[in-house]
């Protein structure tokens, strides 16, 4: 059954293979030309990344104290002994990169001795949601230039897009012709359609992950070590998110709220088609419930890590991450949990309707 | 005639159930634009109201948002100063409590609501107490290089062009003396430049026109039938445009409804310069005359957009490759708004870039308007694609 399925999809359907892989790499070559082609460029140059990096080499497994006195000895000297530009510009962003985690350090202590603001910048509502920055573990300075570049380079993925096509082409059009009543007269009906099911849900994950790891290789965050040690709240913008995890953690985050919404958007498009038996309808549907996500998450951003179908800013959905007291921790576990609980719902009902 | 009717009865149910589908959810996401943009500042209005003329209310506004912000940058630069000078060989130092609690009074709610009604007051009533002022001065400009020689003949048209525009804008500027609230007839021009719910509309309705008739031999049909291929081609591409008309003249028409319930009807007649960032537009219109002028704009390009997806529609034959060929060109008109320059522009109907300032280009040594170029190109795609439709159809077998 596998066997005949797989050679099916490979044999009929090579051009919409071919057009799938195409569109995916064409819109992450155009998002990072796109990237690479800004005016005024928000990330560091190669030269002087790398000597931010031997900065932070040097000053690995220091506390903030420690890491403040070693860059002002830098500063010093580099100053005196007529360094090269970059050197004094890798030093000066270090600096910048340091005061951030301080800012961040003395919310925390705020929150949880009562004093230890070093900044004018204070958030809000630090009074109110004291638990929130309490809860903060100590930043380190990383250079976050390969992580924002992994959330622009996966901004606007076209993943709900190629469900969609997907679906159409492999389920919408047999309900339409009637090759599914065929089927439930078969005997071998619930091998069929498990392992069709399979054979999609492998599929989806398969484009999803292969994305990812693109993405992460054209961002350049895999070689990254000092992302898996260092909190989220590390990097400037995510100073004050409620994401309580390394950045590396965020990352898997990312990814698998990815992978979920995948699979969902999967599971209530195979519904769609099901239901209404017309592969016009269906597209309507789908596309219907892909432009309205797709919008919700632009304009209303505190939906967006639950838009399953949305072609959205990553970004957004990132910065979006509201604090939960009851679990004193931010909505990421919540978005994966209720995403997997409808999964989870939706694929017995499916079973069962099958 | 006949014929005609039929279609048009059948594709009005719907045309009614999408344009009232997307509506709701347009108006929805046009007041969470609104809410982000402006915020909730309910004492605005009574604010607004108390100021006779928009130059008075410039200057106040301006000095009450720069008096807000400097009471602000005080705390700030006392509170940044007590932590450079307490700092320990790098290492900040620790504000005091009182300190702290100052800076969160200077951040509080309503600290920042007056800062944000004052702030968008300025914004908003600069263009109505500068726009004669940065005309008259653009005008000048233009005299100044006649008197001074300038030769280049490109630069004379156009300074020539904009001078007879731009007098008869001062002309309309000068008697009109009203305050007006700007708030939503400027979020309604950000949102109707850079939404793409319409496109969404006029794709639903057209990309399986044909496509859905021949996947399913209906098409085949329909060719042996007393009116044929051609007839039937023509009326069914006339009624998918009409479709897209009425689509979107009562998606257009509701959030201007919207406009009027939140400013008042006086609105209509505010200058279109006293709009944010059309200070310097050449339009000698009004607002009422502006939202006629862009919805024109917009209709055209939909009615171009719909026409090519029909014959997409018609080319492909199946229901799954028009839904791709068509996405791919509503897609790539999003997307051309990244492009600089008039094409960018044409492509992406970008109604802000065509009417806010001079947006002329240069053909043949002459000043033409982007927006001549664009309505030209938008009627001469559409013709084009609606006699192809009617080329084809007679030519098209159904898919085997």
């Amino acid at each position: 059954m596998l066997k005949v399925q797989t050679e099916r999809l490979f044999k009929y359907h090579k051009v919409m293979i071919l057009v799938l892989i195409i569109m995916i790499a064409a819109s992450r070559l155009v998002a990072d030309r796109v990237m690479k082609s800004e005016s005024v460029s928000p990330y560091k140059s190669a030269a002087v990344s790398e000597r931010f990096d031997e900065l932070l080499e040097q000053s690995e497994g220091m506390t903030l104290e420690q890491c403040a006195q070693f860059i002002e000895t830098r500063q010093l000297s580099s100053l005196k002994g007529g360094a090269e530009q970059d050197e004094i510009t890798a030093v000066m962003l270090y600096r910048s990169e340091l005061q951030k985690c301080f800012e961040v350090r003395g919310y925390r202590n705020y929150c949880l001795y009562g004093k230890g603001i070093v900044s004018i910048d204070i958030p809000k509502d630090i009074n109110t949601n004291n638990e929130k920055y309490a809860g903060f573990a100590v930043p380190k300075v990383v250079n976050s230039d390969a992580f924002m570049k992994y959330l622009y380079l996966s901004s606007f993925s076209l993943i709900p897009v190629i469900i969609l096509l997907l679906t159409a082409v492999l389920r919408a059009d047999s309900y339409e012709k009637g090759v599914e009543r065929q089927i439930m007269l078969s005997a071998e009906r619930a091998g069929f359609h498990r392992v069709r099911e399979w054979i999609m849900i492998s599929e989806i994950t398969l484009v999803c992950a292969a994305e990812q790891l693109s993405l992460l290789i054209m961002s350049g965050t895999l070689g990254r070590n000092e992302y898996s040690s260092a909190p989220l709240q590390s990097v400037t913008g995510f100073t004050t998110s409620a994401f309580r995890g390394t950045i590396t953690q965020f990352i898997v985050f990312i990814i698998a709220r990815q992978l979920l919404s995948a699979v969902l958007c999967y599971q209530v498009f195979a519904i769609l088609a099901q239901k209404l038996c017309s592969v016009k309808r269906y597209i309507l549907a789908a596309f219907g419930i892909t432009a309205l996500m797709s919008l919700a998450s632009y304009y209303i951003p505190e939906l967006s890590p639950y838009m399953f179908a949305s072609i959205g800013k990553t970004e957004n959905m990132a910065y979006s991450l509201d604090y939960i007291s009851i679990i004193d921790g931010s909505e990421a576990p919540l978005v994966i949990i209720l995403m997997s609980s409808v999964i989870c719902g939706l694929i017995i009902w499916r079973r069962a309707e099958n | 005639m006949k014929l005609f009717t039929f279609i048009i009865k059948k594709a009005m149910k719907p045309t009614v159930i999408l344009t009232a589908g997307l509506l709701c959810a347009a108006l929805v996401f046009m007041c969470a634009s609104f809410n982000s943009s402006y915020g909730k500042a309910d004492d605005y209005k009574k604010i607004l109201s108390g100021f006779s003329t928009a130059k008075e209310g410039y200057e106040f506004s301006k000095g009450k948002s720069s008096m807000i912000s400097d009471t602000g940058n005080e705390i700030y630069a006392k509170a940044d100063k007590y932590i450079n000078s307490h700092n320990n060989g790098g290492v900040p130092g620790v504000l005091p409590n009182s300190m702290v609690d100052e800076l969160l009074e200077a951040r509080s709610a309503s600290y920042e609501n007056s800062k944000q009604i004052y702030t968008i007051m300025s914004k908003q009533l600069y263009s109505q107490a500068k726009s004669c002022e940065l005309i008259s001065e653009r005008v000048e400009g233009y005299s100044r290089n006649i008197r001074r020689g300038v030769k280049d003949e490109y630069s004379l048209k156009t300074a020539e062009l904009m001078t007879d525009d731009y007098t008869e804008v001062l002309h309309n500027e000068e008697s009109s003396d009203t305050v007006y609230d700007t708030r939503a007839a400027d979020n309604f021009t950000d949102f109707l430049s850079s939404e793409i719910i319409s496109y969404i509309g006029i794709f639903m309705l057209t990309f399986s026109v044909f496509s859905s008739e021949l996947q399913s031999r209906r098409f085949a049909s329909i060719r042996i039938s007393a009116y044929g291929a051609k007839k039937y081609a023509a009326a069914r591409s006339f009624t998918g445009l009409l479709q897209a008309a009425v689509f979107f003249t009562v998606f257009c028409f509701a959030l201007v409804l919207s406009v009027l319930i939140s400013s008042g009807s006086s609105i209509l007649s505010m200058p279109v310069q006293y709009l944010k960032g059309f200070e310097l537009s050449h339009l000698s219109l009004s607002f009422g005359g502006f939202i006629l002028y862009v919805y024109a704009i917009k209709l055209i390009h939909l009615l171009a957009l719909a026409a090519a997806s029909m014959l997409i529609s018609l080319i492909s034959g199946k229901v799954i490759v028009s839904a791709f060929g068509s996405g791919m060109i509503f897609a790539l008109c999003i997307a051309a708004g990244r492009l600089e320059g008039a094409a960018g522009q044409i492509l992406s109907c970008d109604i802000i870039g065509m009417s806010n300032d001079i947006n002329v280009i240069d053909l043949g040594g002459s000043p033409i308007r982007v927006i001549y170029i664009f309505t030209a190109a938008m009627i001469a795609f559409t013709l084009i694609s609606f006699l192809m439709i009617i080329l084809l159809s007679k030519r098209r077998r159904c898919y085997a």
